[in-house]
């Protein structure tokens, strides 16, 4: 071997003489060729000063002319090797004699310097520069060398050999990640239940290609603005440009985001509540609030992002808000800003998104007010053709009626129900007792009551079907836990619905499926009443598929599939089909009506989204003079809920400029109205509250229409 | 393509010890083990296929193919371990190299070793580019290939002639890896000059505009500055115009660093495998020979 000869040099070590040391710096003096040929042999002294554990190591040495020599260190034989050490002996006119200091500049990166301590004066200029320095590895700084490198040297040196077909395997795997055609959207090959529409793929392309992944996707609502930003997300984790993103979105829509994600693009992003840490995990999905509290804020403006999407970005037009501040501090390589609406109040809430995503691209606020805003109407630019230029390279927008998509009508039923004297009378009998019994809930005192929740969900049962309400109550009775003033409300409500002979909404319902001879999807927000739906379906003789959140992931799956090749009718509780296409159905019965409307909005994206071909039917089952029908009407007649387009009702909501969800003040109109008259005028003040935002979202959609396709 | 995914996968199994099986036609489980748990998403066992269809009609099975995530994850995984091999070629012995001295009429294993190397260019649109330099330690040859070198293992063996002794050239390995580093770097620098020269311009592109802006609010500020003294509270006043300005230096700073980080050339060589490949050869190698091809480098 080669090695023993070396070692033997090496370790006779005559050539070289320490002269002297500290714990920083060695001197010696060169004696025949120990530094010479791209070699530095060293002695046990000099050793000292490369206390490195590898045994094959990376040192560089920074000569008095600021070059850089790379040199692997071999811990074991007690060399180094440089393939630039010649050409640094040769330059310096180094002779046996000369003497040499190398001293630490840096261990953690393990830097050195190299000086020729007796160096001659330099009498001829032009000589010196004729030696060319070739590039060596890392001499150039841009290049650098993967610290695994040296670990198949070592195995070399080791003879540490593996089977080939491991090796062919590893060099198989880099080929088939390297043989990727950046042409095409490599995110398309595994994405689930996304129908790629020609708009969303080019903006995908347009924003990795052209705008260099800073761009405000700014489509029409319902458009699928999140399916873009997920196409881009992907396609840089797949082509290894980002590793770690985060997103900032409301509160309300993480769990969607998530879901999404999960069910169309394959990916797996942790909320807030699932880490401990943000630098935790590479995929994180945030509320813009949380991510930007006292507590979270440093700890997010430390961590450097691949990069960050900012759904709902309209709620940075202000540059003087914490929220913009806060965006703005966030250190990413490629950012995306979602919003339908980039324009609501003025003309400045453009310019400010855009200044985040690109500082200057529209000069400053002075100019832009010059340039572009008319003096008469904040929200109205002149020039328009110039910020239209500007905007396009920055900004995407598409509008339904560019893409050429053809989105279906929406056809809504509502069938008024009036209840069955029994049913009436129990309807009344616990609407009452919740009102009462609101004011006497559990304290610390008394624990033995009933608490907010439960009542609500009472109060909501009812409003599903009898025999949800009854299921309920009979387990609360069987719990033991009511005190026994309770429990006597209690029974005498369970008697009540025991004997209601039969259900209203149930003989509406048989008479719609009758009339229908298509696809149905029923949904219900209770277990008890999908059971009694089911059982009275099945009697009839109909093919019944169910669907509901306690069946397993290939239950859920066989489910659908039964649903789209032999069964006719789908009964679905809430966690009926997220992400699942069914649009292959265009009948949608609401047996009962969450009190939360993304949760309508929700049911009807199953079956009216991009990729239906057919008009859809939505057809309610309201029963009259309930809260459900004081529900109803408040969304169908105030905000059009059942007629808007899908991610529209999160932006009008948006505009009421409240800190409670809309279901949230539901509940405490309902709770908290002494008697059925407050109750009602209440609903009224909120239906007038809720007008007002559809206005201001009216006026905000005419605005974007002004800026970006007005002449 | 389908049938490469699927031996990747297998292999990638196989290696990390993870028992697989079919299921069903088309679908496979794999028990993970827990400590792999985190790596394949929290879950115990995994359902997958290599097949879209039957992926889009059970939702719960996981898909593997061309631009799949997890593939992803595994070929990055089994290029963290890096391997070297080494075959023998089936080959009757060649004639020597001119620079050996034929000392008997007996036959060797001479090594030429190859180093598969992938080179990334960060840029707007991250690049891959693959090598393998070649490299004979009894000539000192070296040869670039813009792709991967792969054994024909119709013509080489894992295992060695037992009447062929594998002789060492003599040449440092360290040394032969340096000089494929070079030769390496030699064939990249159109590459990286082309792309500092692309990101320089982008540079002063996106620095001019951000610096424009920057100042024009800077001389916005200057300007209510002046006119400060007309106001009440002027001092107040002044110390918050003052500490917008410092602001703006601040933001220039930053924004300047991020910027240059951004347009900064970056290129990583990562030396995927090396092969030693052993070439029967006629004679033996002499150390008077080694020693001259040694220093001759």
């Amino acid at each position: 071997m080669v090695t023993a000869s070396l070692k033997k040099r090496a370790e006779k070590a005559p050539l070289i003489k320490v002269e002297s040391k500290n714990d920083l710096s060695f001197t010696f003096q060169i004696k025949g060729k120990a530094f010479q040929q791209g070699y530095l042999f060293l002695n046990p002294q000099m050793k000292e000063l490369f206390p490195f554990n590898g045994e094959l190591c990376s040192v560089t040495f920074i000569d008095d002319d600021n070059f850089s020599h790379s040199a692997i260190y071999h811990k074991m034989r007690g060399y180094m090797v440089c393939l630039t050490f010649n050409e640094w002996w040769e330059k310096n006119k180094v002779k046996d004699g000369s003497i040499v200091t190398i001293e630490l500049l840096d261990s953690e990166k393990k830097v050195y310097n190299l000086k020729l301590v007796n160096k001659e004066p330099k009498e001829d200029k032009r000589d010196e520069e004729k030696i060319e320095f070739r590039f060596s590895p890392s001499l150039d700084s841009c290049i650098s060398y993967d610290s695994s490198n040296l670990e198949v040297l070592r195995r070399i040196v080791k003879n540490e050999y593996s089977p080939i077909a491991e090796t062919n395997m590893v060099q198989m795997g880099v080929n088939v990640a390297c043989g990727y055609c950046s042409e095409d959207l490599l995110s398309l090959k595994s994405c689930f239940g996304v129908s790629t529409y020609f708009h969303q793929v080019q903006t995908a392309k347009t924003v990795i290609e052209k705008l260099n992944g800073r761009a405000l996707l700014a489509d029409e609502v319902g458009l699928g603005k999140t399916i873009e930003a997920g196409l881009i997300l992907k396609e840089y984790l797949l082509r290894g440009m980002a590793k770690k993103i985060l997103i900032l979105t409301p509160a309300s829509l993480i769990t969607q985001w998530q879901e999404e994600l999960k069910t169309k693009f394959d990916l797996t992003f942790k909320n807030h509540l699932e880490i401990n840490d943000w630098d935790d995990s590479d995929l994180i999905i945030a509320s813009l609030d949380t991510a930007k509290s006292t507590k979270n804020q440093e700890f997010v403006k430390k961590i450097k992002y691949d990069l960050l999407i900012v759904d709902e970005a309209h709620k940075l037009k202000n540059r003087k808000t914490k929220n913009w501040k806060f965006v703005n501090a966030i250190n990413t390589k490629y950012l995306l800003m979602l919003t339908a609406t980039p324009i609501q109040n003025d003309m400045i809430e453009l310019f400010n998104l855009i200044s985040i995503l690109k500082p200057g691209h529209l000069s400053t606020v002075q100019k832009f007010k010059d340039d572009f805003l008319t003096e008469k109407d904040k929200r109205l630019p002149k020039n328009s053709l110039k910020l239209k230029e500007m905007l396009s390279e920055i900004m995407i927008r598409h509008r339904r009626a560019d893409t050429l998509i053809k989105f279906p009508q929406r056809f809504v039923h509502t069938y008024s129900i009036e209840l069955n004297d029994d049913e009436a009378e129990l309807y009344n009998e616990l609407t009452d007792f919740i009102r009462k019994k609101y004011y006497t809930l559990p304290t610390h005192k008394n624990p033995r009551g009933i608490n907010r929740l439960t009542l609500i969900l009472l109060q909501k049962l009812m409003g599903s079907s009898t025999h949800a309400l009854a299921n309920a109550l009979d387990k609360m009775i069987a719990s033991n836990y009511y005190k026994d003033d309770f429990d006597v409300s209690l029974k005498k409500m369970l008697d009540m619905a025991n004997n209601v002979k039969e259900s209203k909404k149930g003989q509406v319902l048989m008479e719609i499926v009758n009339s229908l001879n298509e696809k149905v999807i029923i949904f219900t927000q209770f277990r008890g009443t999908q059971d009694y739906i089911v059982k009275m379906l099945q009697s009839k003789g109909y093919s019944v598929a169910v669907f509901n959140g306690q069946m397993s992931q290939s239950e859920k799956d066989k489910c659908i599939e039964d649903f789209r090749n032999e069964k006719q009718i789908l009964v679905s509780t809430e966690s009926g089909g997220e992400g699942r296409n069914l649009q292959f159905c265009k009948y949608l019965i609401n047996f009962d009506l969450p009190w939360n409307p993304m949760r309508i909005e929700q049911r009807i994206g199953r079956i009216h989204r991009l990729g239906q071909n057919d008009d859809v039917h939505i057809i309610n089952l309201s029963a009259k003079d309930t809260i459900e029908s004081y529900v109803l009407e408040l969304l169908d007649k105030k905000i059009n809920l059942f007629r808007l387009i899908i991610g529209e009702l999160e932006m009008i909501l948006g505009n009421m400029q409240s800190k409670r969800t809309l279901e949230q003040i539901i509940i405490d109109i309902v709770t908290m109205s002494p008697n059925r008259e407050t109750m009602k005028r209440k609903f009224k003040t909120l239906g007038t509250k809720l007008e007002k935002a559809l206005e201001t979202h009216s006026e905000i959609t005419r605005a974007q229409e002004e800026v970006f396709n007005g002449e | 393509m389908e049938n490469k995914i699927r031996s990747i996968v297998f292999s990638f199994f196989d290696m990390a010890k993870i028992p697989y099986k079919e299921i069903r036609k088309g679908v496979w489980v794999a028990n993970i083990p827990e400590t792999e748990e985190n790596f394949f998403g929290n879950v115990s066992l995994l359902e997958f296929t290599f097949q879209r269809d039957l992926a889009e009609e059970h939702r719960n099975v996981e898909l593997v193919c061309e631009g799949s995530f997890l593939l992803r994850k595994i070929i990055e995984r089994m290029s963290v371990l890096p391997r070297v091999s080494r075959v023998f070629s089936k080959r009757i012995p060649e004639t020597p190299p001119q620079s050996l001295t034929v000392v008997t009429d007996s036959s060797y294993y001479r090594s030429k070793v190859v180093f598969n190397y992938k080179v990334t260019f960060h840029c707007e649109q991250n690049k891959d580019k693959l090598y393998s330099v070649l490299a004979d330690t009894a000539f000192g040859v070296i040869n670039i290939n813009d792709n991967l070198f792969e054994v024909d293992m119709n013509e080489f063996s894992e295992t060695p002639d037992s009447n062929l002794k594998i002789e060492d050239s003599g040449y440092d390995i360290l040394k032969l890896y340096m000089e494929a580093c070079q030769r390496l770097e030699d064939e990249i620098l159109t590459d990286i000059k082309d792309l500092r020269c692309r990101n320089e311009e982008k540079y002063n592109q996106s620095i001019k505009v951000f610096d424009d802006y920057l100042d024009e609010q800077k001389n916005e500020l200057l300007k209510k500055k002046e006119n400060v003294s007309f106001h009440l509270y002027f001092f107040q006043k002044e110390e918050e115009i003052d500490k917008m300005l410092a602001n703006l230096e601040e933001e220039r700073k930053r924004k300047t660093a991020e910027l240059q980080d951004k347009y900064k050339v970056k290129v990583s060589v990562t030396l995927i495998n090396a092969v030693v490949l052993c070439i029967p050869t006629i004679g033996a190698a002499s150390s008077k020979a080694k020693r001259t091809i040694s220093s001759k480098l």
